[in-house]
């Protein structure tokens, strides 16, 4: 294949990509309608402002941005073909991320303990499905990208393996996206009203 | 020697600029929040508050889009941007149709539900009369 095919062919597998996020944008779309028709069906139970906490949920926003701009800065070394630095700032995306889901499963863990779980109210099954399908997101993510860097240490930054760091970057970004999303209309609107 | 078209990855620079504005609107945010929340939900007034915070956030999302994902770069045809409108349309219709429509019926909700003037309805055959003259239904 000559340079110019195989960037064709690239840039193809890319829009592919990009057309799977925009389904799944689509997806979240119907979970946000969901949660915005029911949330303020509380059923007498707790409603945003007695669940939520300011600060906890700035620090969740901060290490999750934070780990969309380092894996924003290995995927620019990875098409430096600095491998070294690749590593390192995807391996601090990753350490953040899973910081992140911590740091969710013990809201959950907390909310459910308390006895607001699910089944408490049309408001917390809402919530419950909403964050909880954005947590599988970073979770499916995380399992990616520890494979990706196995793959990278292996076999070194190949075409194949930058094009899926791209894609893998890709959908980190998009989960921050939908993450600016949930703190806005989740968290914030619901201490707000 | 990046066999990689720099212009449509961008810079540690574009980089840091979206982190950094990222930032400033996430904390901004969470300031407005918790000064609404320290003054009891005066200061700023809600409607405000909502109105604030869903401009933050659609700036923070083109913030990302381009800075992070470089969408202002894609050459032609932008497609791209065009998937990416198609789904904007989809999402505005249907978290918008869902809201509008939804609260529309709201007078279901709480009892037997209340008319638009403030009266609540008492028993279901009320509020079935109610509902059939509110929405014009012939029977």
């Amino acid at each position: 294949m000559s340079t110019q095919e195989r960037q064709a062919a690239e840039s193809k597998t890319l829009f592919g990509f990009w057309v799977y996020l925009m389904t799944d944008c689509v997806l979240f779309a119907s979970l946000f309608a969901t949660f915005a028709v029911l949330r303020f069906n509380t059923n007498g139970g707790p409603t945003g402002e007695d669940l939520f906490n300011l600060s906890f949920v700035f620090k969740e926003t901060f290490i999750l941005l934070t780990s969309s701009f380092a894996c924003g800065l290995g995927i620019l070394a990875a098409r430096q073909g600095n491998k070294r630095l690749c590593l390192s700032m995807f391996g601090l995306t990753f350490a953040l991320g899973l910081a992140f889901l911590g740091l969710e499963l013990h809201e959950f863990n907390k909310l459910y303990n308390d006895g607001d779980s699910w089944r408490r109210s049309g408001f917390l099954s809402a919530f419950f499905t909403l964050v909880g399908t954005h947590g599988a997101h970073i979770t499916a993510g995380l399992i990616w990208m520890g494979t990706m860097m196995l793959r990278v240490v292996q076999q070194g930054l190949t075409t194949n393996n930058i094009k899926r760091l791209t894609m893998l970057s890709l959908f980190w970004h998009f989960l921050d996206i939908v993450w600016i999303f949930i703190f806005t209309v989740v968290y914030l609107m619901g201490l707000v009203l | 020697m990046s066999k990689y078209d720099e212009s449509s990855t961008g810079s540690q620079l574009t980089y840091a600029a979206g982190y950094i504005l990222s930032l400033a609107l996430t904390i901004t945010a969470f300031l407005l929040v918790r000064k609404h929340v320290d003054s009891h939900h005066l200061f700023p007034t809600d409607n405000f508050m909502l109105a604030a915070l869903s401009a933050l956030a659609i700036i923070q999302l083109f913030v990302q889009l381009i800075f992070f994902m470089h969408l202002d770069r894609e050459s032609k045809p932008r497609w791209n941007n065009l998937a990416l409108g198609l789904a904007a349309i989809v999402v505005f219709i249907l978290v918008g149709g869902s809201i509008w429509i939804m609260s529309n019926l709201g007078y279901h909700h709480s009892g037997y539900g209340t008319t638009h003037d403030g009266h609540h309805l008492t028993s279901p055959s009320q509020e079935t009369q109610y509902i059939i003259q509110d929405e014009g239904v012939h029977q």
